[in-house]
């Protein structure tokens, strides 16, 4: 078990010291706000509506346990990738910001609630939040320097902050019976609130 | 044998621009574009993750068509181009080798041995399409020779890694980064069909201020009724 993480220490390690030698391209750019890869990843990361509602699916699904840890951050991408082809084929979706918002709202209320539904439902309810999200990063893409690079980033950046959602689910499922888990919930829950009062 | 071929592209990397060779080019350009190199990532965790017979059919199949892919490149690209405005198709070549690996990687694991060889093969043969079609001098071998050694050199790194690593919990992160693989593919596929939008008028040019120069234009003067231009004598 050690050698396995100093083996994959040791690649991450070179990884991240090749992509640090690697030619980055200039950020300079004269339209719209978005770039390229650095842009893309930091959408999400630096949207606290987009972050905390990943944030949720993550914990959520580690608190669902069994196939829900991993299955919950498999749709999502898929279907959040369809939300994005959507905005960027033109198609209108009405109140983007509301349902973001009621993303944050519901998924906070579920970990709250440490609420285990079938996992048909856990999926459509995300697979609706998938849309909004995925809508909301493919608006921008058409404006990014490099619509490519944005598209991987971002799709990398909520993929990591699902991953973050289940280590700090499962790291907070067996401390005093799975309340602190709960507790993130219902702080996520108030951010829910903030967002839903902005978009109203 | 990771090592020393992170050094060499580091070296690769560290080179000016205009002082690479083909191959060298051709190398980063599989390593370090997003298309082509996630796609190979995926692939090796799935060639790493799989038994031998498959890893075996499924590296055997990935190497015949990318010859199949170079040697076919003039053929594909005239069937691609046949009907005028199509020219985005050759856009797609890299979110197809995106979407193809996913679908390896996202079913269970229980399927692979019978996905993996033929969707390695369609792999093979479109990452071979896009390097030949990144290639800058059509006449010479360089690029694609310097992208196929460093296509293989990824692949067998990373699958010796994950054959290392081999864990249930590996089998569930591959199957997370198949379906991000297949939204990546998805999006990189529709980045080729938007329209960008038109340039948003330029931002203000910022006139320069001297000392002595007042900002602003004195006021045009009137013109009298009867006596022409003010400046007329």
């Amino acid at each position: 078990m050690m050698r396995r993480l100093r083996v994959a220490a040791a690649a991450a390690t070179s990884a991240l010291l090749f992509s640090s030698v690697c030619p980055v391209p200039a950020f300079a750019h004269i339209t719209g706000t978005a770039g390229g890869f650095g842009s893309g990843f930091a959408h999400p990361l630096t949207g606290p509506d987009h972050f905390l509602a990943m944030f949720s699916v993550g914990i959520w699904g580690a608190q669902m346990g069994g196939r829900s840890v991993w299955t919950l951050p498999v749709t999502f991408p898929l279907v959040m990738a369809a939300g994005g082809l959507a905005a960027m084929l033109g198609l209108r979706l009405p109140d983007i910001e509301l349902g973001i918002a009621l993303s944050i709202l519901a998924l906070g209320t579920a970990v709250l609630r440490a609420w285990h539904p079938p996992e048909t439902i856990a999926l459509l309810l995300i697979s609706v939040f998938a849309i909004c999200h995925g809508y909301a990063h493919g608006v921008e893409l058409p404006r990014a320097t490099d619509p490519a690079d944005y598209a991987v980033g971002f799709v990398l950046a909520t993929g990591t902050i699902h991953l973050l959602g289940i280590a700090v689910g499962l790291a907070l499922l067996r401390p005093y019976g799975g309340r602190l888990a709960r507790a993130l919930g219902g702080l996520i829950v108030l951010g829910g609130v903030y967002y839903f009062a902005l978009a109203i | 044998m990771a090592i020393p071929g992170l050094a060499i592209l580091a070296a690769i990397a560290l080179h000016a621009p205009d002082h690479r060779s083909l191959a060298e080019r051709g190398a980063l350009s599989v390593t370090v574009a997003v298309g082509r190199a996630l796609p190979l990532v995926g692939l090796a965790v799935a060639i790493g993750l799989a038994g031998c017979r498959t890893a075996l059919a499924g590296s055997l199949f990935f190497a015949l068509a990318a010859c199949l892919g170079y040697a076919a490149k003039d053929a594909v690209t005239a069937a691609l181009l046949a009907t005028p405005g199509t020219s985005y198709r050759l856009f797609l070549v890299d979110p197809l080798a995106c979407v193809t690996v996913g679908l390896v990687l996202a079913p269970p694991p229980r399927l692979r041995p019978w996905i993996l060889p033929p969707l390695a093969a369609v792999c093979g043969a479109v990452i071979a399409l896009s390097i030949k079609l990144n290639n800058p001098d059509s006449e010479k071998l360089g690029f694609p020779a310097g992208g196929s050694v460093a296509a293989i050199w990824l692949i067998f790194v990373l699958a010796m890694l994950a054959r290392r690593l081999n864990g249930h919990w590996l089998h569930i992160l591959a199957r997370v980064l198949g379906s991000w693989l297949i939204a990546i593919g998805l999006l990189l596929g529709g980045t080729a069909f938007v329209q960008r939008s038109p340039v948003d008028t330029a931002p203000p040019l910022v006139q320069p201020t001297m000392p002595g120069i007042p900002e602003e234009l004195p006021p045009k003067p009137r013109k009298l009724p009867g006596l022409g231009s003010p400046s007329a004598p």
